[in-house]
């Protein structure tokens, strides 16, 4: 008997090997046999991300994945396939027209395209899919063209825990707009450059011109308003601010920003029969409080460069 | 088939005519008669007989188990971490869970232990050979047990914990973290790994299935349950067993490894510790053993209280588990998942004090008064309270196993749809083996659930019922005793079922 | 094809008794192992009781020697209608629960050896032939004597069963 106990032998450790080289086997020949390039996104609401590492239970929990970053060659085919690691997600890339797919978590899609051009074409997430969901954006380059200088932040997740002490309240305000996720689409410092498919102004907003909009002058006039924006009271119209020189102008242009990010805003169209623009200014009202919107803007104004300060007259 | 009905052979030609001077005790005495009738499978299916024979059956049955076992939890680590995504939590805790409680544990008994991959590497390194007995020849290595030869230590299981509460203890613990794994693979992965390291480590240091006895927290209820099965492995003829000398089904043979789980397979009167591994009926050198059909609920005995406490603990389970996961109260199964729903430790704290106060405190509590009340009722001559306490207790196995039934029904019905996507697509890849992976999500006759799982119950309280009168019978032998004994017991029967009935059709 | 006693020679017999001593010595040997390092004081009683055997098949061999010459044949007592000697234990799940005293060792075997004699004396009424009845007189007589040894056993311990 000694050979049916060498081939159960073999079978025992055949069943143990093949457990997992035959599932890996299976997909490497699924993506070899594919005519295209395969690429696989994986979307991760959690820590606001499109990924190309492959999203398991272990490295879920570790948060530990890179985002894309995806080079393509000029007129390359594309097996696009699309995975949700967590909650439903809409991937969305207008400029190739990709999308949007809605991924449902546990499901996979696949799109195929062709990158016919070159440049640099954004992804997004257009799904509201949670506190990193402003995060969600990613890009390809196709052909020789340049990488944008940054890609967004990564959601650090430090929204989850509570906030440290800032020492002001611009302080405060760059803690929210970089971990709200306004600065994955308003850039970093408020620079904007974001591009917006089919949006009349192309791109996203800069808002660190803000303090002119809020006809603050100079870095004095600056310091004063803060100052009133920290005050336990906030701004009110009767209450002019010392140091502002037109108060009315600017409590009024303060009230209309404060309608914007309380309330969003949709973008306009370049094309009216165009598609929705990807990003919008969703409506911040339920997520963020008076205080905290009020110590972006806080952040925001400061973030603005007066000539006097450059040295250099015009 | 009627010629297969066990005759009740008589061991002594006439003990009545021997000088005795003493009664007749232990194996002199005849078995008692057998209750309801029994089908002889081995004879009725004379290549079931030839199956269980080969030596290989056993590893046959597991292999294919081990692969898609270790595929799944394959899937764990690199699939999806979408819970209901995934094949391993599909497949293990709904579609394996579901086969267990209301296919195999009813009609096959512990069937399931015949293909369990858990031990298979313990038992493997245990007996340094997966199909062949090995025999202890003198000089050989190995340690002798029996007259077969085993390697690793062999330690004798600590008398202290030759009891089921170990496994009463794991089970409960698995259940107080059961939202954990249900919906994160990985989890479930550490779950399960941890299980088969145990297993073989246990099979390493201990003698035989000691892991299984003792300690494998599935074991608990599979033991306890199996008790109402129909199937049942037992020796033919109790003559044949005593004129035996070789008593291979206990010490081994050349054929057969000894009993596995420590049983004497020859005497075995209920089905609680029997792996149905099939080695008895390959050792028995006189082809005594077999495998036999039998009325639904035929074993009645618990021995102890750690087998009381299992009664206790499973049906406390399906009531508190209808609660969290059927119940329209979304607020239990957000204490249950305090780490998703962020409600905080001290929420899961008290959420787990309530499942562990139920069954170890609350019902036991509850029943012993029934039980007191009942015997101050029925007054006169009492049996002593464990063995009244028992009897009684028992009532609660074929009751909780109808109402595990009904609760694991709408699981299945409900989920369905998530068995034939995984199927097709275990990892969450994005394949379509089956051409099932797009299966839209569609709960199989929500409307007629409620009426199913209330039909479950009301058979299984009509069986309690019937058979608490008629138990009460071992302890009153007077008429009037033992109605009154069994009445505060039947009506808390009634209560339990109502119970669950309320909770279902709420 | 199985045989009443009574159709048996006395030769056979007693080849028969000694083939029943041997087994039951292999036997107890077994359970004696089965118990080792489980239940000392159970594995040693039942090796005690294997031992016992051995004197006992010691007596029947001599018998044998000094009547009919040269070595008893090996007869399987499964060739013979009903039941004669051999221990057997009464619970099935006496490993799993570590409930087997190393009384009830005693207990089985002297259930054993009071079947044994049963079966002697009731083949006695049988039997025509003095001779034969001799023999089985003698042999129920043996094991009367085991049992009794046993049962002195049982009562040294303090518990009649
Ligand atoms: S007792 Fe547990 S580990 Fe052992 S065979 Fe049964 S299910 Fe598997
Ligand atoms: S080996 Fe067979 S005949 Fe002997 S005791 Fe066991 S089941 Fe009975
Ligand atoms: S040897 Fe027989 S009695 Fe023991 S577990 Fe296996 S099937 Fe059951
Ligand atoms: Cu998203």
């Amino acid at each position: 008997m000694k050979t049916r106990e060498w081939l159960s032998t073999i079978l025992a450790l055949a069943a143990v090997i093949g457990s997992v080289a035959l599932p890996f086997w299976y997909e490497g020949r699924r993506a070899a046999s594919a005519p295209e390039r395969t690429i696989t996104l994986t979307g991760v609401a959690s820590s606001g991300i499109w990924t190309e590492d492959p999203v398991t239970g272990d490295n879920y929990r570790k948060n530990s994945f890179k985002p894309a970053r995806i080079r393509l060659e000029k007129g390359e085919s594309v097996r696009l396939v699309l995975r949700s690691a967590d909650v439903t997600h809409r991937f969305y890339m207008p400029e190739l027209g990709v999308g949007p797919v809605e991924l449902v978590p546990g499901h996979t899609e696949e799109v195929h395209f062709k990158a016919d051009r070159e440049g640099v074409f954004n992804y997004y997430c257009t799904e509201i899919c949670g506190d990193c969901h402003f995060h969600m954006r990613g890009f390809l380059t196709v052909g020789n063209a340049a990488d944008p200088a940054a890609a967004a932040a990564a959601c650090d997740g430090t929204h989850r825990e509570s906030p440290p002490a800032f020492s002001s309240l611009a302080e405060e305000g760059r803690y929210w707009f970089e971990s709200k996720g306004c600065v994955s689409c308003h850039g970093a410092g408020g620079t904007g450059g974001v591009p917006n498919f089919n949006y009349a102004r192309g791109t996203v907003p800069a808002l660190n011109t803000l303090a002119s909009k809020l006809s603050l002058e100079s870095k004095s006039e600056v310091e004063a308003f803060t100052q009133a924006l920290g005050q336990k009271e906030g701004l009110a119209k009767d209450k002019p601010a010392p140091g502002v020189s037109n108060w009315a102008l600017s409590y009024a242009q303060y009230q209309s920003v404060l309608r914007t990010i309380q309330g969003g805003s949709p973008p306009l169209k370049a094309d009216p029969k165009g598609p929705e623009p990807p990003l919008f200014m969703p409506a911040w009202k339920e997520k963020l409080g008076l205080d905290q919107i009020n110590s972006i803007i806080a952040y925001l104004v400061s973030q603005q460069k007066f000539e006097e300060h450059t040295g250099w007259g015009m | 088939m009627s010629e297969n009905i066990n005759p009740n052979p008589s061991i002594l030609p006439s003990p009545s005519a021997t000088p005795a001077s003493r009664p007749l005790t232990g194996p002199l005495a005849p078995p008692p008669p057998l209750e309801g009738w029994r089908i002889d499978l081995l004879k009725t299916f004379p290549w079931l007989k030839w199956l269980v024979k080969r030596r290989w059956f056993q590893f046959a049955v597991v292999l294919p188990n081990l692969f898609l076992f270790l595929v799944f939890l394959a899937a764990g680590v690199w699939g999806t971490p979408v819970g209901n995504r995934n094949i391993l939590i599909v497949f293990v805790w709904i579609f394996w869970w579901f086969l267990l409680i209301s296919a195999m544990v009813p009609f096959l008994s512990r069937a399931w232990c015949t293909m369990c991959p858990f031990p298979f590497f313990g038992e493997w390194i245990q007996r340094g050979s997966l199909t062949t007995p090995k025999m202890a020849a003198p000089g050989a290595k190995g340690a002798k047990v029996g007259i077969n030869r085993y390697f690793g230590w062999n330690l004798r299981w600590p008398k202290a914990l030759s009891n089921i509460w170990m496994q009463n203890i794991g089970f409960l613990g698995l259940c107080t973290f059961s939202a954990f794994y249900l919906t994160r693979p990985i989890v479930t992965v550490w779950v399960l790994g941890s299980l088969i390291i145990i297993a073989t480590v246990l099979h390493v240091v201990f003698r035989q299935r000691a892991f299984c006895n003792y300690v494998c927290p599935v074991s608990g209820f599979l033991s306890l349950y199996s008790m109402s099965s129909m199937a049942e492995v037992r020796s033919r003829d109790a003559e044949v067993c005593l004129k035996c000398h070789d008593k291979s089904c206990l010490v081994g043979s050349e054929r057969g490894w000894g009993c596995p789980w420590f049983n004497f397979p020859s005497k075995m009167e209920r089905n609680n510790y029997c792996g149905m591994c099939m080695e008895c009926i390959k050792s028995c050198p006189h082809d005594n053993m077999t495998v036999r059909l039998r009325p639904f609920a035929t074993d009645t005995k618990l021995k102890g209280y750690d087998e009381a406490w299992k009664a206790f603990i499973m049906l406390s389970l399906a009531l508190a588990y209808s609660v969290i996961y059927l119940g329209p109260w979304g607020f239990f199964k957000d204490l249950a998942n305090f780490t998703e729903s962020g409600r905080g430790l001290s929420a899961f704290l008290g959420y787990a004090l309530c499942l562990w106060a139920l069954p170890m405190v609350v019902i036991p509590t509850v029943f012993s008064a029934f039980h007191w009340v009942a015997r101050r009722l029925a007054g006169a001559e009492p049996k002593p309270w464990k063995e009244s306490f028992l009897l009684m207790a028992y009532q609660l196995v074929p009751l909780g196993l109808l109402a595990w039934i009904a609760f694991s029904l709408p699981l299945i019905f409900i989920n369905g749809s998530y068995i034939l996507v995984t199927m097709s697509d275990p990892f969450g890849w994005g394949w379509d083996l089956f051409h099932t992976a797009h299966t839209a999500w569609s709960p199989i006759l929500p409307q007629w659930m409620p009426a199913i799982q209330v039909g479950i119950l009301a058979i299984g309280l009509i069986l309690t019922l019937k058979s608490v009168f008629k138990q009460a019978g071992k302890i009153y032998t007077d008429n009037r005793a033992r109605l009154r004994f069994a009445l505060p017991m039947a009506l808390l029967m009634t209560l339990i079922v109502s119970l669950f009935i309320r909770l279902y059709v709420s | 094809m199985t045989r009443r006693i009574e159709e048996l020679e006395p030769k056979e017999i007693l080849a028969l008794a000694i083939s029943i001593e041997q087994a039951n010595q292999k036997a107890l040997r077994n359970f004696s192992e089965m118990f080792d390092g489980y239940n000392q004081e159970v594995s040693r009683n039942f090796g005690e009781m294997a031992e016992e055997e051995g004197r006992h098949e010691e007596l029947l061999q001599q018998m044998y020697k000094k009547k009919y010459k040269g070595p008893a044949p090996n007869i399987d007592s499964f060739d013979i209608e009903g039941v004669v000697e051999a221990v057997d234990l009464d619970d099935s799940e006496f490993l799993i629960f570590d409930s087997f005293k190393a009384q009830q060792v005693y207990q089985a075997s002297w259930e054993a050896e009071r079947r044994a004699r049963e079966f002697y004396l009731k083949a006695v009424k049988n039997v025509k032939d003095a001779e034969m009845a001799n023999l089985f007189n003698t042999l129920a007589d043996m094991e009367g004597d085991h049992a009794d040894w046993l049962e002195k056993k049982l009562g040294h311990k303090g518990k009649k069963p």
